[in-house]
C-alpha cells in the first residue's frame, strides 16, 4: 500500500500517464480502505472505499474513450467500482448506518447483475456482503434467502464447495 | 461457473502460446491471479504476483503496471 502510495505522488509527472491516473489512484485508496477495514477502523474504511469507487467508475469513463487498448480494461474498473459500493456499505453496516450500507451493497448487487448475470463469483459475493447487512438488521429469513441465492449463483465443481460451504455458513 | 482449477489450466495454455509478455503474457497472468483469488489459493497468487513484478522488472520499466500488482498483493496478505 505505501509502496502504491509512493508511486503515485511520482506518477502524475509521467508521460502517457492521463488516462490511468484514475485506476491508479483507485488502487491506492483502496488497498488503504481494506487496510483500515482490517484494522475495525470503519470510518476511514467508508471514506477509503467511496472515494475508490468515484475513481474507479472515473476511470471507466475515461478508458472507454481512449483507443481500444485502453478500452479494454473498463471490464475490471466496472467491476471494482460495484465492489468499492459494497465494501463501503459493510463498513456503513459496521458503523450501526444499517439501511445506507443496505442501499450501497444493493446498489453493487444490481451493478453486478446487469453486468455478469446471476452465474458468477462475483455476484455470489455480492449477495454474502448483502445478506451481512440484512443480518444486522434481525432480518434473517432475507439474509439466508440471500445467502442461499449466493450458493445457488456458484456453479458445481470441487474448488466451488469449498466457497459455497463459506457462503451457506 | 466456478471451475477454477480448468480456468488456471486454459490461463497456463494461453500464457505458453505468447511471445509478448509484457502485453500478453502477464495480463494472462492477471487473470490467473483473480481466479486464484476468487478459488482461495492466496499463497500461490502473491507468488505469481512477485514474479510478475521481477520480470516487468516494475521498479524500471513499467511503473505503472505496479499499481495493480501492489493493489491485488495487499488484498492477498490481508
Amino acid at each position: 500500500m505505501k509502496r502504491n502510495a509512493r508511486l503515485f505522488s511520482e506518477a502524475r509527472s509521467w508521460p502517457n500517464a492521463q488516462p490511468y491516473l484514475s485506476a491508479w489512484e483507485a488502487n491506492v485508496e483502496e488497498a488503504k480502505a481494506r487496510l483500515f477495514n482490517a484494522r475495525g477502523q470503519f470510518r476511514e474504511a467508508e471514506a477509503a472505499f467511496g472515494k475508490a469507487e468515484v475513481l474507479y467508475r472515473n476511470a471507466d469513463v475515461k478508458f472507454r474513450s481512449w483507443p481500444v487498448a485502453i478500452t479494454r480494461w473498463s471490464l475490471w474498473t466496472d467491476a471494482y467500482g460495484d465492489y468499492g459500493a459494497s465494501f463501503a456499505g459493510v463498513a456503513k453496516a459496521s458503523q450501526g448506518r444499517l439501511v445506507e450500507g443496505e442501499v450501497d451493497v444493493r446498489r453493487a448487487l444490481l451493478g453486478r447483475l446487469k453486468s455478469n448475470g446471476k452465474y458468477h463469483v462475483d455476484t455470489a459475493n455480492m449477495l454474502g456482503q448483502f445478506s451481512y447487512v440484512l443480518m444486522e438488521q434481525g432480518r434473517f429469513k432475507e439474509a439466508v434467502r440471500s445467502r442461499h441465492a449466493g450458493a445457488q449463483s456458484l456453479g458445481g465443481g470441487a474448488a466451488l464447495r469449498a466457497r459455497r460451504h463459506e457462503l451457506g455458513r | 461457473m466456478g471451475r477454477f482449477e480448468d480456468a488456471i489450466a486454459d490461463c497456463d495454455k494461453a500464457a505458453a502460446y505468447t511471445s509478448d509478455y509484457v502485453d500478453e503474457g502477464s495480463r494472462i497472468e492477471f487473470f490467473k491471479v483473480g481466479q486464484m483469488m476468487a478459488s482461495g489459493d492466496f499463497r500461490a497468487a502473491i507468488v505469481l504476483l512477485d514474479n510478475m513484478a521481477h520480470k516487468l522488472n516494475v521498479s524500471n520499466n513499467f511503473k505503472g503496471r505496479a499499481f495493480g500488482i501492489n493493489s491485488a498483493m495487499a488484498k492477498l496478505y490481508l
